[in-house]
């Protein structure tokens, strides 16, 4: 909290006009041997300072690829990056590294899906919280670690003060995700990405995790962009949700109104392979028929045609545009959206 | 902690007994024997009393036995004609031995490490496949043969340096010693430099890939700081371990650049009592090299743990 503080003060500049982040056409392509791989093929959207956006789908649909495309932390070679990025006005497409180097960590920061291979496993942890600090905030040491103790408490470690001096391969899953937590939110950025925060710990922790996040980022009144295959876990802690299908925005809605009326088929689809509490223990887990589309050969028309249960030869052939939003804010891109009928047959709760 | 360290003790001794014993065996298989060398033109009598003199008719293990039982306390042996005591001779050529091995493995490391940092980094690159190449051809270059090339040339036709250091003495002031040093040094760094720069390069590459550096990335860090502070460490175990292992390698480079330059180090010592039969002399010579060699590799063993923290605990559960 003092991190923010200092970031709060030393920000003489009167906040700009301009959204917190717009992104607008954004591709992201890797040449590979087999082709090239469309990971990312025009998204765009608008996030604020104290909101967050979840983003939703498949594993492959492009989710991580497009968090780190916004971010700029894409590998050097081989990717094709085109569109704009915008971050309070300030075009981040084809910026330098010099420059971007200003806004990782201080700006923006990004929490990742696996803490057990995120934190440097020679360095102290502590040394890992106030190494950005000191990289970003001009602070002496002292004041540094004093930040990093407040840190580690206010992400609900205990006895911060013994866990600063120990290595991460000393804490559990949840402990480190809480230390990757605290040192995202360190210099107090304005932009936090979560890119699968709860993925890769046990099932007890990952609501501490979620809830954690949300508090941080309500307290801190973070813009949170939270990616994640599994509706369910955004379902109560976004404003808004983009659900992606090959690298597409194929719906988007702020969040109420995407459960209540949700429209694409994918959605509904991903909707019903979450496995309900009501579901008798041992219900085989549904999952969505057919395989992920190819992004270097992708299908003609709508990339889910192959495996859309209403799909028709128009849909084969003709790719349906994103609409524009309507009066809910609500897009989608389908020739034959789900009715509200058919919904409530498909059992949404 | 001290009863691994008891364990270590314990191996390296009995490293240095089988060493011994090994080499003492095989001088005996040599043909020929050091009385004949002593006195080429002696009667058999007097052959016969030389060689009751030295204990030379006792049989292997009594003459293993002294050896050993003189050696632990400090008494390396002498040598047969000149009775000179080879601890005298220890005295002054092993450190000229230990300055060019030092030397040589400060020099290949202190190359070697920025360049596999920056090709890692530029993998790929021109720079990278540059370096790769050059690295390349002095891996195919052995040590004896840059050592004639630059004994030839920059020693005997340009006359740049002294080719002949018999005359060091150690130490010398230390531009003098420089200049007998800095041709040895070249030729048995140029090798080093290849082994530890390619092994260290491929090491970074797959720590660049981790998903720490990135997390380090999105703090912020600058990329040297990412390189040198984050990547270097978790790489450098395996160069580590090389480093040590090829103190080895190392020791037999500088048996031969030694007698190429005429180095009076334990190299060229080694050379002559292997060539004038001095069993004593030749058996302490190799012992130290073995304890050397033994001790260099127990104090990486203990760097290990200060460079992963994670071996650290492993051996405090242990
Ligand atoms: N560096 C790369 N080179 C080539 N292809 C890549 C690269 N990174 C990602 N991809 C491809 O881009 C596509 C999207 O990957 P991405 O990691 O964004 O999926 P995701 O939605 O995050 O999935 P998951 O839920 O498994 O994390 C995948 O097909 C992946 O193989
Ligand atoms: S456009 Fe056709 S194939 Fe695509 S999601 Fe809609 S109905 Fe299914
Ligand atoms: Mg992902």
């Amino acid at each position: 909290m003092s991190a923010a503080s200092i970031k709060e003060s030393s920000a003489t500049t009167p906040a700009s006009e301009a959204p917190l982040l717009v992104v607008n056409d954004l591709k992201t392509y890797f040449k590979t041997d087999r082709g090239l791989v469309r990971a990312v093929d025009g998204v765009s959207f608008t996030l604020e300072r104290g909101r967050t956006l979840g983003v939703v789908g498949e594993s492959g649909s492009g989710k991580t690829v497009l968090s780190r495309s916004i971010m700029g932390l894409l590998p050097k070679r081989d990717v094709e990056r085109s569109g704009s990025v915008k971050f309070e006005g300030v075009e981040l497409v084809g910026a330098d590294t010099s420059l971007m180097v200003e806004y990782w960590g201080d700006q923006m920061a990004m929490v990742f899906q696996d803490p057990m291979t995120s934190l440097n496993p020679v360095m102290r942890v502590g040394k890992q919280i106030t190494e950005g600090l000191r990289q970003h905030l001009d602070i002496s040491k002292d004041h540094a670690n004093q930040t990093a103790l407040a840190l580690l408490s206010s992400v609900g470690i205990p006895e911060p003060e013994r866990r600063l001096r120990q290595y991460p391969h000393e804490m559990s899953g949840g402990m480190r995700q809480r230390v990757m937590i605290a040192i995202a939110i360190a210099c107090g950025p304005k932009l936090l990405f979560a890119d699968e925060p709860t993925t890769a710990l046990d099932v007890t922790v990952q609501a501490q995790i979620l809830d954690l996040l949300q508090t941080q980022q309500r307290d801190r009144y973070m813009a949170m962009i939270l990616v994640t295959h599994d509706l369910g876990v955004v379902a109560g802690r976004t404003d808004e949700i983009a659900v992606m299908y090959a690298g597409k925005v194929v719906e988007k809605a702020p969040t109420k109104v995407l459960f209540s009326n949700l429209r694409h088929p994918y959605t509904e689809a991903l909707l019903s392979s979450i496995p309900k509490i009501s579901d008798p223990s041992h219900t085989r887990l549904k999952t969505i028929g057919g395989r992920p589309p190819n992004l270097i050969n992708p299908p003609s028309g709508c990339k889910f045609s192959p495996r859309c249960a209403y799909a028709t030869d128009k849909c084969r052939t003709e790719e349906p545009p994103l609409s524009a939003p309507d009066s809910d804010g609500h897009q989608f891109s389908c020739w034959f959206p789900v009715e509200l009928s058919a919904k409530q047959t498909a059992g949404v709760r | 902690m001290p009863r691994t360290f008891t364990l270590k003790f314990l191996r390296l001794v009995l490293v240095v007994l089988v060493v011994t014993f090994i080499t003492f065996g095989l001088t005996k298989l040599q043909p020929g024997d050091p009385v004949s060398k002593i006195i080429p033109f002696g009667t058999a009598q007097q052959k016969a009393e030389l060689r009751t003199d030295l204990g030379l008719d006792k049989p292997f293990i009594a003459q293993y036995g002294k050896w050993l039982g003189n050696f632990v306390q400090g008494d390396f042996g002498k040598y047969y004609d000149s009775k000179q005591s080879v601890n005298t001779v220890i005295k002054t050529s092993l450190p000229v031995s230990l300055e060019l091995m030092l030397y040589a493995q400060f020099f290949a490391l202190l190359i070697a490490i920025p360049l596999g940092v920056t090709t890692a980094y530029r993998a790929g690159s021109k720079y990278d496949r540059g370096a790769n190449a050059t690295m390349f051809a002095l891996l195919a270059l052995p040590n004896f043969v840059v050592a004639l090339l630059l004994a030839i040339y920059v020693g005997a036709k340009w006359q740049l340096l002294p080719t002949q250091s018999n005359v060091i003495p150690f130490p010398l002031n230390p531009l003098d010693n420089w200049t007998y040093m800095l041709m040895p040094v070249v030729a048995l760094t140029l090798g080093q430099i290849a082994v530890y720069m390619r092994l260290l390069r491929s090491d970074m590459i797959a720590t660049l890939q981790e998903d720490f550096i990135t997390t380090a990335k999105a703090k912020g860090i600058p990329t040297r700081r990412i390189l040198w502070r984050h990547a270097l460490r978790p790489s450098s175990l395996t160069l580590l371990t090389v480093a040590g292992l090829n103190v080895g390698a190392l020791i037999g480079g500088a048996i031969v650049v030694e007698n190429v330059f005429g180095v009076p180090g334990l190299g060229k010592r080694i050379t002559e009592a292997i060539l004038a039969k001095q069993y004593p002399a030749l058996q302490s010579y190799v012992a130290i090299i073995a304890i050397l060699y033994v001790t260099v590799n127990f104090a990486i063993d203990i760097l290990y743990s200060v460079l992963d923290p994670r071996i650290r605990n492993a051996r405090s559960v242990a």
